[in-house]
């Protein structure tokens, strides 16, 4: 687990991105498998880490898993610091309203999902991206939870409340039965065609062609109502680790897949909340235990697992190349999590 | 000689043939002590140049627009006559009313609306009634009808999306049939076009049945 290293992408890292974008479901992953705009997210992601300006919105992070012991990136995630940046960001809303005829002796809650657009400016968990051979260790929680701490050690670039989209149900031939209900109906086109439409563009001018007015879930038939809120297989690992930091999933769900999207404060989270500032000490003390430990500083960002007690040593660290003075901060993992 | 003979309701006049083959009811103003609902059939275009779409959708609102309008209801034409005798009954009541209404025009609302049953098929069901109106009231639509007459539509009101329903969450079948007639009311449907009621606007909010409206010449719509 000490081989594992989580940093910035760097430029060198294209080959490696690409194999992840042409791996990673199509459609699925915010990592587009295309080279000119992997280049444009690897500029983009140096530009965000290492420029001296205030940050503007328009950052976006992108860090990438190293497995020191066999030499190879496994994974990849991001952070975009302002959703819709340039543009409108929307979702639909779940909300309740009760409908009551006392005459005809009936009142029942309808659901029903508003265009909405609660959640622009939030920053937003992107681009996760995990070999299928490393699903089953900690390397999940080190790709997931340590841009949460990122966004701690470097709040006054980010919104003080993050989301994260997650895939919704298809089938096998990539079908969405949330957008053939709802999205299709305005598009006239299927979802593998309007993904690629979109692809590019901004999702807010697609939007604009859905309806204003809510759309009621009754109305809808049965496979595009079950679909709501439901993830695509693939997304449930990283969306397990999500809803274990303490993100809502209730609230909204993407417009287009009715994949459920989460939010929450960023205080709220448990890496969040448990993490403290520890100094790499000579000698270590204390209980050892899993944790999750990040060098904060936005250039020269990196976070590795690993046993330690409250106090950290060089040794424990190894792969961050902590040196004995220097202010990490650390997050205790759950002990099955880094079984 | 089959006259026109007209007698003082509760609601309004009656209009009836004197042979007893048809006869309808002239209410000055609807919906004023219990509200009356209608949908509004809308139009929505989502257009994209640049994605090169252009989508025309239908939409139903929820509303009472008709509030204070005359209403032609309850029309009644013997079904033993051919379609054509049933249109001509209707059409000569139909134009009596407008001609009461034409005489003293400040006893009535501006304009003329005529509410027609909606289209079902052979089994009695309703497209429209199944794909939005069930969605919303579990019970029988005909049973409530029967229970509470009338004003079922305006209980039911109360269950309904306010907002725009945009007709194609509701499938095919309801899209089709839509503002159109029940067979049964297909010679009232002529009488009242011949009569020059406007093409319908607005729907029943129960089985989809078109709403058609007359304005008197002159009146400032």
């Amino acid at each position: 687990m000490n081989h594992l290293l989580l940093r910035p992408v760097a430029a060198a890292d294209l080959a490696d991105l690409q194999r992840m974008a042409a791996a990673s479901a199509d459609g699925i992953s915010s990592l587009p498998n295309d080279e000119a705009k992997l280049r444009r997210r690897i500029a983009a992601s140096l530009q965000a880490f290492a420029s001296p300006d205030d940050a503007s919105g328009e950052e976006t992070y992108l860090f990438v898993l190293e497995d020191l012991a066999a030499g190879r990136l496994v994974g990849c995630s991001g952070i975009a610091a302002s959703a819709g940046f340039f543009d409108r960001f929307y979702s639909y809303r779940n909300e309740f309203v009760v409908h009551a005829s006392a005459a005809l002796g009936v009142s029942q809650r309808m659901h029903t999902l508003h265009l909405c657009h609660d959640l622009t400016g939030t920053t937003l968990l992107t681009s996760f991206y995990l070999d299928p051979g490393y699903e089953h260790g900690p390397a999940a929680q080190l790709l997931s939870r340590a841009r949460l701490l990122f966004i701690k050690a470097n709040a006054e670039r980010f919104s003080e409340r993050i989301a994260a989209e997650s895939p919704g149900i298809t089938d096998a031939a990539g079908q969405s039965p949330f957008w053939d209900a709802v999205g299709r109906r305005f598009f006239g086109m299927d979802y593998p065609e309007a993904e690629a439409v979109i692809g590019g563009r901004s999702r807010a001018c697609i939007a604009e062609l859905m309806p204003p007015s809510p759309v009621y879930v009754a109305l809808l038939p049965e496979a595009a109502q079950w679909a709501i809120g439901q993830l695509h297989p693939v997304g449930e690992l990283p969306f397990s680790i999500l809803q274990d930091e303490g993100f809502d999933a209730d609230t909204y769900i993407d417009i287009f897949d009715g994949g459920p999207t989460v939010d929450a404060p960023l205080a709220s989270l448990r890496s969040v909340r448990l993490a403290r500032e520890v100094e790499v000490r000579a000698e270590g003390d204390g209980p050892r235990r899993w944790q999750l430990l990040v060098r904060p500083q936005r250039a020269g960002f990196a976070a590795v697992l690993a046993e330690a007690g409250d106090g950290v040593t060089p040794a424990d660290a190894q792969a961050l190349g902590a040196r004995p003075g220097e202010r990490l901060l650390a997050t205790p993992l759950h002990i099955g999590e880094a079984a | 000689m089959n006259d026109i003979h007209i007698s003082a309701e509760t609601d309004g006049q009656r209009f009836s043939l004197a042979d007893g083959s048809a006869s309808l009811l002239l209410v000055p103003r609807l919906g004023l002590t219990l509200p009356r609902y209608h949908f509004h059939i809308g139009r929505v275009v989502h257009a994209a140049q640049d994605l090169g779409l252009f989508r025309v959708q239908t939409t139903l609102l929820l509303g009472n627009d008709h509030t204070g309008q005359a209403e032609l209801t309850d029309l009644r034409v013997a079904q033993g006559l051919a379609a054509a005798e049933q249109t001509a009954a209707l059409w000569r009541l139909i134009s009596a009313a407008q001609a009461a209404m034409a005489e003293k025009p400040a006893d009535f609302g501006d304009w003329l609306v005529a509410e027609l049953p909606g289209w079902r098929d052979a089994a009695g069901n309703s497209p429209v009634w199944q794909a939005l109106g069930a969605r919303f009231y579990a019970g029988d639509p005909l049973q409530a009808e029967a229970r509470l007459g009338p004003a079922w539509r305006s209980h039911l009101a109360a269950l309904l999306p306010r907002q725009a329903v945009y007709l194609s969450f509701l499938g095919e079948a309801a899209e089709r049939r839509l503002a159109q007639p029940a067979d049964a009311a297909l010679a009232a449907l002529a009488a009242l076009q011949a009569a020059g009621f406007q093409p319908p606007a607005h729907a029943r909010i129960d089985d989809g049945g078109p709403v058609l409206t007359w304005r008197i010449a002159g009146r400032a719509p």
